[in-house]
């Protein structure tokens, strides 16, 4: 089944259709909305929302980009409006962890995506959630300031701590491996 | 590090996925149902729905006010239907004839019914007169006209009879038949009477009509009548032309007819309603970028639309029209392609976890060779449209109108079958599977109507029309499937 002809069955309402859709999908924004949420319970709640309103709003999809980042910004929007609903405090964290030293070439190599995410939840909310929009989602420091409530220059230090902090980690896991 | 981190970390993550539980689906289709599908239909339409509520607004407050503007036509129509009674000499004769007649009834009626006639019956008493008194009496009431009559006099009829008694000779004194009713029943009065006795027994406080088919005589004020006539406004002007009086009073038919004639409609206030039945074969083609395949395949297009429509008058020449329609859109689709032998390459690809090192990635290849043949293939879709617009009347003549008509329609497809060819996949596809219900979409349409009246109340239509209907993304086609139709309706309209 093309996309064309899986959206045009999402625009009737089609149920085969949208179960299509969701099958195709849902993996991929499952793990888009585990990396901003506490657990997978509430990654679960915001892919439910999240394909609801692609359901509901399938006629308003443009065909400007692909349908896969329209549906990835949905999902991306709600992980963010659950953050924003439990007033994620952007503290210094200094102080609780050691952010380390840079990670070799070599860790990088042997990471696969599970690695990655695995690490990247490792991350204090702050950080984390800061360096999902920066890195992964490629948001700008400013947008992530508008859309978090928190100033750029905060984003910023955050995005620095995260990075850090997760070469850290890439580091000790090419320790632990050897 | 040397390579990028952020696209080193996105790489890696973007392709990432993680299962869902299944109870995820069960849940969120659960929460689709009906009502929340129609309440979203709803929030996605809703300037559609909030265009169409107004325009039905209008089409309602059009018709109230239509049936307002009746009662006040009918006010005007009153002196129009009194102005006959400035009469004629000929016109006179004419009269005086059919009183000659009606005395020779009478005098034959007095000898069996006088003793049903007494003044303590309160039945008003009217004397004979000669024929030379009653055309000097006639001559009288239309040189003053029926506004100058006396407005002293209450009872004319009794006035009439006094005067009357002071002169004629006892022999010749009742004119009644079974005699005068107090009571008014509007649906026994009649204009026709109304305008031949008004000559002679009217004045501005009291009438006296005749009703044709029981022979009766009915009198009523003023005040009833104008309470009658806020009744059944138009139906009192045009009943008595479809009921047509025997004996001397169906002779002036021509003069009511003139006395009720409608002004122009193009500029004047002309009030009328019409009802439409039209059938509008036409020809049309099917515009939309998405489906390219269609331009160059499609053979044949035709479409025939049966429809009801009505239209209300707004304002000097103006009306809005509403109306239902049906339409049927046949399409004869043929694809033969240039070259009917085809390879298709399939190829998957396997990811083999290894521990030790990279990730084993086994690419298979699978080469298919097939011939395509020439698809042939007939589309049947059926589509109510609801069309909403404004028209303007020009009044060429008085059995020759033309309207210029403009507006906009709903789409709703109600049903389609037939298969079509996707020239990018090169396969059948069916294009109205699972995609009729709700595929709901605007258009609009212009045109102008030729009118020629053939009765009273109605008229034949010859209606050239352009619309653009549409529909919305089906199988095979994305985005809004356009349909540019022209022909002309043919049709018949009913007037009141």
């Amino acid at each position: 089944m093309t996309e064309q002809e899986l959206i045009a069955g999402c625009v009737k309402q089609k149920r085969s259709f949208q179960e299509a859709l969701y099958k195709r999908y849902a993996g991929k924004m499952m793990a888009a909305c585990l990396r901003y949420s506490n657990n997978r319970a509430e990654a679960e709640d915001s892919i439910q929302e999240g394909f609801m309103k692609v359901f509901d709003n399938m006629s308003t999809f443009k065909f400007n980009g692909s349908l896969e980042g329209w549906i990835r910004r949905i999902m991306v929007n709600i992980s963010l409006n659950k953050v924003r609903a439990r007033r994620q405090i952007f503290e210094s964290i200094d102080e609780k962890f050691d952010i380390g030293t840079d990670a070799s070439e070599n860790a990088y190599e042997k990471l696969t995506g599970d690695d990655i995410l695995k690490l990247v939840s490792l991350l204090p909310d702050g950080y984390r959630i800061v360096f999902n929009m920066f890195a992964i989602e490629g948001f700008t420091h400013a947008e992530i300031a508008n859309k978090l409530g928190i100033g750029e220059a905060t984003s910023r230090s955050q995005y620095a701590k995260a990075k850090k902090y997760l070469q850290n980690l890439i580091s000790k896991t090419e320790t632990v491996r050897i | 590090m040397k390579m990028n981190f952020e696209e080193f970390i996105a790489g890696k993550i973007n392709q990432h996925e993680v299962e869902p539980s299944p109870k995820v689906m069960e849940q969120l289709f659960a929460k689709r149902t009906k009502g929340y599908l129609l309440m979203n239909h709803i929030r996605l339409n809703k300037y559609a729905y909030s265009i169409g509520v107004i325009l039905l607004s209008v089409v309602i407050s059009a018709v109230i006010l239509n049936k307002e503007g009746n009662l006040n036509q009918n006010n005007n129509n009153q002196s129009a239907i009194n102005t006959p009674l400035v009469t004629s000499q000929s016109e006179n004769k004419i009269i005086e004839d059919k009183i000659q007649l009606q005395n020779e009834n009478e005098e034959k009626s007095v000898q069996t019914n006088n003793k049903t006639v007494t003044e303590q019956d309160n039945i008003k008493v009217k004397p004979v007169k000669s024929v030379s008194q009653k055309t000097k009496e006639i001559n009288n009431i239309s040189k003053s006209g029926i506004n100058k009559t006396n407005n002293q006099n209450k009872n004319v009829v009794s006035v009439n009879a006094e005067k009357s008694n002071k002169t004629q000779n006892s022999a010749s004194q009742v004119v009644v038949k079974k005699g005068f009713v107090q009571d008014y029943v509007p649906a026994e009065i009649t204009s026709i009477a109304r305008l031949k006795l008004d000559r002679q027994i009217e004045s501005n406080k009291m009438r006296v009509f005749h009703n044709i088919e029981d022979g009766k005589y009915i009198k009523r004020s003023f005040e009833d009548d104008r309470i009658a006539q806020s009744i059944f406004f138009s139906y009192l002007i045009y009943k008595p032309m479809k009921k047509m009086p025997s004996g001397p009073y169906a002779l002036n038919m021509s003069e009511v007819k003139n006395a009720v004639k409608p002004p122009k409609g193009n500029g004047s206030s002309y009030k009328a309603t019409f009802l439409d039945l039209y059938y509008l074969p036409s020809f049309y083609s099917a515009i939309n970028p998405a489906t390219l395949q269609e331009s160059v395949s499609l053979k044949t297009n035709f479409t025939s639309a049966i429809g009801l429509r009505i239209s209300c008058p707004l304002y000097k020449g103006l009306l809005i029209q509403a109306g239902l329609s049906n339409t049927t859109f046949k399409t004869d689709f043929s694809y033969q392609p240039a070259q009917a032998d085809r390879m298709r390459t399939d190829s998957s690809k396997q990811y083999i976890n290894n521990p030790g090192g990279p990730v084993i990635v086994k690419t298979t290849y699978d080469t298919t060779r097939y011939r395509i043949k020439d698809f042939y293939g007939v589309n049947k879709m059926q589509q109510f449209s609801l069309p909403v617009g404004l028209s303007y009347m020009f009044d060429v003549s008085d059995k020759v109108k033309i309207f210029a008509n403009a507006g906009g329609i709903l789409n709703i497809i109600s049903k389609g079958k037939g298969n079509r060819f996707d020239a990018s996949s090169e396969t059948e596809v069916s294009p109205y599977k699972n995609n009729v219900s709700g595929n709901v979409s605007l258009g609009y349409y212009f045109g102008g109507t030729l009118s020629y009246s053939v009765a009273p109340k109605w008229n034949l239509l010859v209606e050239p029309t352009f619309k653009m209907s549409g529909t919305k993304g089906m199988n095979g086609i994305s985005g809004i499937q356009k349909y540019y139709l022209i022909g002309s309706s043919f049709g018949l309209r009913y007037t009141w």
